[in-house]
C-alpha cells in the first residue's frame, strides 16, 4: 500500500494513484507532442504544477535536487525522492527566471537514459505571445510548432541547446507555468525568434 | 462501468483451467485434497526450492504454488515471483551476518577439524539411492510416531545455535585477502528494482544467481567445473540454517528481529592468482546462498559467483565466466516463459516467412532458367 | 484464504481482491512511465527498466502488458489484438486480465473506439488518430542480436548509430539470394539514429510506423527494455538503392492482387489458409476488425443504393 493511501482522507488529489495516472498520460502527451500546452487546473487544488509533475514521476528509486529551494520541507518525505547533487541527481527542479551554473547529467553514449530530467519553473507558457517566442521543430511535431514563454532566462534555453547538442547526449525539460506544462525533449531543436513588439499581431 | 468486448477464444481457454483441474482431483473419492502443512514439510526440498526460484520467502503461499501447479517447479515459482513483484518494497534490511544463523547443518570439505566441529546435520549426501518400498504402504501410525521418537532419543538442545564461520580462521592467518569494508558499505544492487545493465556490480550477479532455476545454474556451473574454466573450488564451509532477519523499526529505527528464515549458504575457497597490484597473493572466494535447502543451488552458486568475478576482472575466456551469458539465460521463469511462448500463433510472421520465402524461390528459379537458357545458347 | 476452493476459471477473479488496480503497485507502475518518457525523448533508444513478473509467461506479452497496466485509467477504452485478431486466445487472454485487475476500464474490438491499443505482431489497417496509442509487444528488441549477442557492445554500437554489420549482413542476404531475406521484425530507423526491431510486425506494418500521428510504445517484458516510436518521427526501413525495401506481395502468379474471400478487400494484409472442404487456397484480411468494417460499409452502401 502506498505512502499516501496511508494518510486519510485530508490528502491532496495529486497524491492519489487515480490522479497520478491521468496527469502521467498527460505528461506522456506533451513529451511526445513538443509544443503542446496541458492545462492541469482541475487537478491542482492550488499545489504548484511542478509539485504535480514531481508527484507523478518520482519515488525513492530516484534522485531530485531543488537547485533553487522551490519545494517545502513537507513536501520531500511526500515526494519519497533521495536528495542528491546537481550532478548526479535523475531530476532537477529549477526556477527559469534565475540563471544558474549547473552541468546536469547527459548520460552516455551507452546509456544516454543516464541523463537528467529539468522542471523548469516559468511565469506564463502560451501558444500565443509572450517576452520569448520559440520555434520548435523535430521528432513528435507536425511540421513546426510555435509557443511563447514568459519568465525565463533566455541563457536557460542556451544552455539546454548547448546540453542537448550531442544526440543521444542531452537533457529533456518539462516546463511549468502554474497551472500548465509542456516539455522540450532532447530532440526537439528550439529557435529563439526575434522578440515581437507589444501590440503587433494581436 | 466496464463494458466488456467478446467472450469468443475465452471459452477455450476456461475450457483449458477446467480441464487441468479435473487433472488435479481426479482420483475422485479415493483422493484427499493435498494440505499447505504436508507440502511444506513432506516436499520439504522442492518447497525450498519454490521459494529460492521465486525470490520470496513464504512458506504458506510456496505450498500453495507448489499445490496449485500440480508439483511443476518452474510454474510453481513462477506463480509466487508474480505475487511478489506486485508487492511494494517498504523497508529494507541491512545486511544480515550469517554468523548469526541458527545451523542445522555445516561441513567443511577443507579441513577436518573445524572451529566448532563439523555438524552433518539431515543429508542424502551418503545415503544409498535404494528404493525404499516400506514406503509405499507407509501407515499413518508409524508415520507419526517416528518424529516423536526422534525427538526423545536426540539431546539436541546440547548443539549451540551458532558456529563460527571456517573462513574467519583463513582470513586471520592471512590465506584470505580481508574483507573490503568500502565493498561492503556500498548499497546492493535490487534485482526487483533495477534492471541488469552490463557490466553489473557483483551483488547483481549474486542476486540473480540466488533467485535463478537449479537446473540451469547447475549446468553452466558443471560447464565450469568440468573443463570450460577452472575455478578448482573447495567448500570451506557449507551452512544450512535459519538466519534471523533484522529490520529497522519504522518509527524509532531501531534493528528488531522480524523473523527467521531457512537458508542455504556455501563459500569456497579457490586457487589464488597473481595479485597484480603487488598484494600479497592469497586465495580467492566464492559465494552462494539461497532461500530454503538447496545445497547444489548454493555450491553451482559460489562456483559460478568466482567464475564471474574473473570474467569481470579479466573479461571472460570461456561461458561460464561471461556476466551476460550466466546471468540473461539462468531465470527459470524468464526462459521457461519464453519457451512456452513458441506455441502461440504466429500466423502473421509465418506468412511473411512465406512471401520470403516464395520470392527468393522465384529468384532461383529464374536464375536457373536463365542459365540453362544461356547454356543451350553456347552449344 | 488458503480454505477457499478457486473454480476453475475464476482464479484470477478471486485473487484480484488482493491486487491493486492494475495489478502492478504504484511503485512499478512510476518505473515504467519514467521509462516511456526517457523512451519518447530519445526515439527508437531501448530503455531498459527492471520489469515485473506478471502471472503471465515471458514471451506472451508481459512487456506490453506492463505498460497497458502502467498508463491505463477508468476513462480508457482498451482494444487487444494478437495476429490482428482480438479473439484469439493470447488476446483474449490478456484483455480479461486487464479487465478484472482494472475495474472500470471499457473494452472495445472497435480501432476507432479505443483510446488505448494493445497488439502482438500488427498494427490495424485503419490509421490510427493523435488521441490513440498503441502498445506493441515485443519478445526480441534489439535488431543488432543477429551480428552481436553481447548486450554491452550493442549498447556501444547502439549509441555511436554504427550499423555497419548489420547493413553487411543485409547485403550478405542480397549476395547469395538476390533479395533480402528478413520477413518480419524488420530493422527500421527511427530519427535518423537508433535502429529497432519494431517487433514481430509484417514488412506490410513497417511504413505505419513512419510519421504515425499516434505514440507507439513497445515493450519487451522478459529482455527488460521499454522503446518509442514518437508520433510525426521519421521512421525508415533499412535499405540498399538498387534492393528497396519491399512490403509483402499479395499478387497471384498473374500479378493480380489477391483479395479478402470475406469483405473483398483489395489493400489489406492478407492471412492465407487451407479451406478444409475445398483444399483450396483461401486468403482473408488478417486485421479482423477492419474486415468487418468493410462488410458493414459495403451493407450500408447497398441499403443507400437500394
Ligand atoms: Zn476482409
Amino acid at each position: 500500500m502506498l505512502k499516501q493511501d496511508l494518510l486519510g482522507a485530508h490528502i491532496k488529489a495529486i497524491w492519489l494513484a487515480e490522479t497520478q495516472q491521468a496527469l502521467f498520460n498527460s505528461l506522456m502527451q506533451v513529451m511526445s507532442r513538443p509544443g503542446r500546452l496541458d492545462n492541469w487546473e482541475q487537478w491542482l487544488e492550488n499545489s504548484p504544477a511542478y509539485l504535480a509533475v514531481l508527484a507523478t514521476l518520482l519515488d525513492g528509486e530516484v534522485s531530485l535536487n531543488d537547485v533553487h529551494g522551490l519545494l517545502t520541507e513537507s513536501d520531500w518525505p511526500m515526494l519519497q525522492a533521495k536528495k542528491s547533487e546537481v550532478e548526479l541527481a535523475n531530476y532537477l527542479l529549477c526556477d527559469a527566471s534565475k540563471m544558474v551554473h549547473i552541468q546536469p547529467s547527459l548520460g552516455t553514449l551507452s546509456s544516454p537514459d543516464f541523463s537528467a530530467t529539468l522542471i523548469l519553473k516559468v511565469a506564463q507558457l502560451s501558444v500565443k505571445q509572450g517576452s520569448m517566442n520559440l520555434k520548435l521543430t523535430g521528432p513528435g511535431i507536425n511540421g513546426e510548432a510555435q509557443v511563447a514563454v514568459s519568465g525565463m532566462e533566455q541563457a536557460w534555453l542556451e544552455n539546454r541547446n548547448g546540453w542537448c547538442s550531442a544526440f543521444p547526449l542531452g537533457i529533456d525539460c518539462i516546463l511549468v507555468d502554474d497551472t500548465q506544462i509542456m516539455a522540450l525533449p532532447r530532440t526537439t531543436r528550439v529557435e529563439i525568434l526575434e522578440a515581437v513588439h507589444n501590440g503587433e499581431n494581436n | 462501468m466496464g463494458y466488456v468486448a467478446i467472450k469468443g477464444g475465452g471459452q477455450a481457454i476456461s475450457g483449458a483451467e477446467k480441464l487441468l483441474e479435473f487433472i488435479r482431483t481426479r482420483q475422485g473419492e479415493t483422493g484427499e485434497p493435498l494440505d499447505i502443512e504436508t507440502i511444506e514439510n513432506q516436499l520439504y526440498f522442492l518447497h525450498s526450492r519454490i521459494m529460492s526460484e521465486g525470490g520470496l520467502f513464504h512458506p504458506k503461499l510456496a505450498s500453495l504454488a507448489i499445490k496449485q501447479s500440480m508439483g511443476d517447479t518452474l510454474e510453481a515459482s513462477f506463480a509466487l515471483r508474480a505475487y511478489r513483484s506486485t508487492k511494494p518494497r517498504l523497508i529494507e534490511s541491512p545486511i544480515l551476518d550469517t554468523s548469526n544463523m541458527r545451523v542445522t547443518r555445516r561441513i567443511s570439505a577443507s579441513f577436518k577439524d573445524i572451529p566448532g566441529g563439523q555438524m552433518l546435520g539431515a543429508s542424502t549426501d551418503y545415503a544409498l539411492r535404494l528404493m525404499r518400498t516400506e514406503l509405499l504402504d507407509e501407515s499413518p501410525d508409524a508415520f507419526k510416531s517416528i518424529a516423536g521418537k526422534w525427538l526423545d532419543e536426540n539431546r539436541y538442545d546440547e548443539i549451540p545455535d551458532t558456529f563460527p564461520k571456517v573462513l574467519d580462521a583463513l582470513r586471520d592467518e592471512g590465506l584470505l585477502p580481508p574483507v573490503n569494508e568500502a565493498i561492503s558499505e556500498q548499497k546492493p544492487f535490487d534485482i526487483t528494482r533495477e534492471p541488469l545493465v552490463f557490466p553489473v556490480p557483483r551483488s547483481a550477479a549474486l542476486s540473480t544467481m540466488a533467485r535463478s532455476e537449479t537446473g540451469s545454474i547447475l549446468a553452466l556451473a558443471y560447464s565450469n567445473m568440468r573443463g570450460y574454466g577452472d575455478i578448482h573450488p573447495t567448500v570451506a564451509e557449507l551452512r544450512v540454517g535459519y538466519l534471523p532477519v533484522m529490520l529497522p523499526h519504522p518509527i524509532t529505527g531501531e534493528l528488531i528481529e522480524a523473523g527467521e528464515v531457512l537458508m542455504t549458504e556455501c563459500e569456497v575457497v579457490a586457487m589464488y592468482e597473481d595479485e597484480e597490484n603487488g598484494d600479497k597473493p592469497s586465495f580467492s572466494l566464492g559465494y552462494g546462498a539461497c532461500f530454503g535447502h538447496n545445497e547444489v543451488k548454493a555450491i553451482s552458486m559460489s562456483i559460478l559467483d568466482r567464475a564471474l568475478q574473473s570474467g569481470m576482472k579479466n573479461g571472460p575466456t570461456n561461458p561460464s565466466e561471461d556476466p551476460e551469458f550466466v546471468l540473461l539465460h539462468i531465470d527459470g521463469i524468464d526462459s521457461m516463459g519464453f519457451c512456452t511462448h513458441y506455441k502461440m500463433p504466429h500466423y502473421v510472421t509465418f506468412q511473411s516467412d512465406m512471401d520470403r520465402l516464395r520470392t527468393t524461390q522465384e529468384k532461383h528459379t529464374n536464375k536457373h532458367e536463365e542459365a540453362s537458357q544461356k547454356g543451350a545458347d553456347n552449344v | 484464504m488458503f480454505n477457499q476452493t478457486f473454480s476453475a476459471d475464476t482464479q484470477f477473479r478471486k485473487a484480484s481482491a488482493e491486487y491493486n488496480f492494475g495489478f502492478l503497485d504504484e511503485y512499478a507502475k512510476k518505473e515504467v512511465r519514467r521509462s516511456v518518457l526517457k523512451a519518447i525523448a530519445i526515439p527508437g533508444y531501448q530503455v531498459p527498466y527492471s520489469s515485473r513478473e506478471m502471472p503471465m509467461g515471458r514471451g506472451f506479452g508481459t512487456g506490453g502488458l506492463q505498460l497497458t497496466l502502467s498508463l491505463i485509467g477508468k476513462k480508457d477504452t482498451l482494444k487487444v489484438i494478437d495476429q490482428g485478431s482480438d479473439d484469439s486466445v493470447n488476446a483474449v487472454n490478456l484483455r480479461s486480465f486487464i479487465e478484472m485487475t482494472c475495474p472500470g476500464i471499457d473494452t472495445t474490438t472497435k480501432v476507432s473506439e479505443a483510446t488505448l491499443i494493445q497488439s502482438r505482431h500488427r498494427i490495424p489497417e485503419r490509421e490510427l488518430r493523435e488521441d490513440q496509442i498503441l502498445v506493441l509487444q515485443v519478445p526480441y528488441p534489439d535488431a543488432l542480436v543477429v551480428v552481436e549477442p553481447s548486450e554491452d557492445k550493442r549498447k556501444i554500437m547502439h549509441g555511436e548509430a554504427d550499423y555497419s554489420r548489420l547493413l553487411v549482413k543485409l547485403y550478405e542476404d542480397i549476395v547469395k539470394f538476390n533479395e533480402i531475406t528478413i520477413s518480419h521484425r524488420y530493422p527500421t530507423r527511427i530519427n535518423g539514429h537508433y535502429v529497432i526491431d519494431p517487433s514481430p510486425i509484417p514488412r506490410w506494418d513497417v511504413p505505419k510506423l513512419n510519421n504515425s500521428k499516434s505514440l507507439i510504445l513497445l515493450g519487451a517484458g522478459r529482455e527488460k527494455k521499454i522503446y518509442a516510436v514518437p508520433p510525426y518521427t521519421l521512421a525508415e526501413p533499412l535499405e540498399f538503392d538498387d534492393i528497396p525495401f519491399r512490403v509483402e506481395s499479395f499478387n497471384d502468379s498473374t500479378g493480380k492482387r489477391r483479395t479478402c474471400w470475406r469483405c473483398g478487400c483489395d489493400h489489406s494484409f492478407l492471412d492465407e489458409f487451407i479451406d478444409a472442404q475445398t483444399g483450396d487456397k483461401r486468403y482473408q484480411c488478417s486485421d479482423s476488425d477492419y474486415c468487418d468494417e468493410q462488410i458493414k460499409s459495403q451493407v450500408n452502401n447497398q441499403e443507400l443504393e437500394g
